[in-house]
């Protein structure tokens, strides 16, 4: 090292030929630091003050979320800001957010894909022309339901889906819903649509936890709705599996981004799969 | 019921945020981990109640 560096200093062995990533190295943008400064601020009051770590996770992975749709709806609204494409704007985020996650001791990919995957399908629903609105803590205590849906074109018979999103790099087909109530037929078509390539073990280990995890969240969920006869709607209540995230061989949004992949009428997109599958269950005559 | 806010923004307002905040600073945490995991939210993504959870962490030290 210390030859090296006397090499340099002499002029004799030009720096790049050294350290190959010095062409490449970047100054840091300031905003970025702050970000991530008052991120940290921020999540270290909770921590100081014992809020449980998963709390503190689960805080983080909706900041991530609602930032991912604020930027995405702010792209669509003003796309003409190419200097900072929305990639980057996304990255700045999530890269602040993972750093003030660190402290849970949770592991933030396991985590991050599924908020991703929340943010794609708000976005997709918000471009097919549903209503798309974050349930509050009062009506989703265990925090099962992502998302509350109603058509507002749909007069005669209005309905409220509450929307459960999980996300897999190893589902086959892009998007599966099915009503919550139907638990069984949702499992069975994840285990006909499930990858086994590559890591036969990893995969099936993580059929098993998305299996587990369905169980008990629908349990809660379903538990807590009100009866549609209580209600001014028809409540549906609805079970959406997403491919995608790092890994993933058919990610129906964009890893980077969070924005769903395709247009929203373009064949294969993800606004078409899933308008595709939610037709199926809420314009039929016998809803359940 | 299950109105909920529109997406974009967060389920729990500033003077909810700031109540809670007050609280925990108290050692008194909501009973429910939904909210507590809602104004953690909020307050990441709020200039104003950073800037309301910051003075007041400063004037109790």
């Amino acid at each position: 090292m210390i030859e090296s560096l006397t090499s340099i200093a002499q002029g004799e062995i030009p720096i790049s030929e050294i350290y190959s990533e010095i062409n490449t190295l970047k100054s840091v943008d300031p905003s970025e630091i702050t970000l991530k400064k008052i991120s940290e601020k921020v999540t270290g009051f909770y921590e100081y003050n014992k809020s449980k770590a998963y709390v503190r996770s689960s805080g983080c992975g909706s900041f991530l979320a609602a930032q991912i749709i604020a930027l995405n709806l702010e792209e669509e609204n003003n796309p003409s800001d190419e200097d900072i494409p929305l990639a980057d704007k996304v990255k700045k985020v999530e890269s602040a957010i993972r750093h003030a996650h660190k402290a849970t001791g949770y592991k933030w990919e396991d985590i991050k894909n599924g908020f991703y995957a929340e943010a794609a399908m708000a976005l997709t629903l918000n471009n097919l022309g549903f209503q798309v609105n974050i349930p509050d803590p009062v009506d989703d205590p265990e925090g099962k339901i992502d998302l509350l849906v109603t058509d507002p074109e749909e007069k005669e018979n209005p309905f409220l889906i509450t929307l459960q999103v999980k996300n897999s790099v190893n589902l086959k087909e892009g998007v599966i819903i099915e009503n919550a109530n139907n638990l069984g037929a949702l499992i069975h078509r994840i285990e006909d649509n499930w990858d086994y390539s590559g890591n036969y073990e990893a995969a099936s280990d993580r059929l098993e936890h998305l299996i587990n995890s369905l169980d008990i969240s629908t349990e809660q969920m379903l538990q807590y709705l009100p009866s549609s006869d209580n209600f001014h709607m028809k409540i549906i209540p609805i079970i959406a599996i997403i491919s995608g995230g790092e890994g993933s061989k058919n990610s129906m949004y964009n890893v980077r981004t969070g924005s769903p992949m395709g247009g929203t009428f373009e064949e294969g997109s993800m606004a078409t799969k899933v308008y595709e599958e939610l037709s199926k269950i809420i314009y039929t005559k016998e809803r359940t | 019921m299950l109105k909920g806010t529109p997406i974009g923004k967060t389920s729990v307002d500033c003077e909810t945020a700031q109540k809670v905040n007050k609280e925990i600073s108290e050692g008194i945490h909501p009973e429910s981990e939904s909210l507590e995991a809602a104004v953690i939210a909020h307050t990441l993504l709020c200039a104003k109640c950073q800037k309301v959870l910051f003075e007041q962490e400063d004037a109790k030290n």
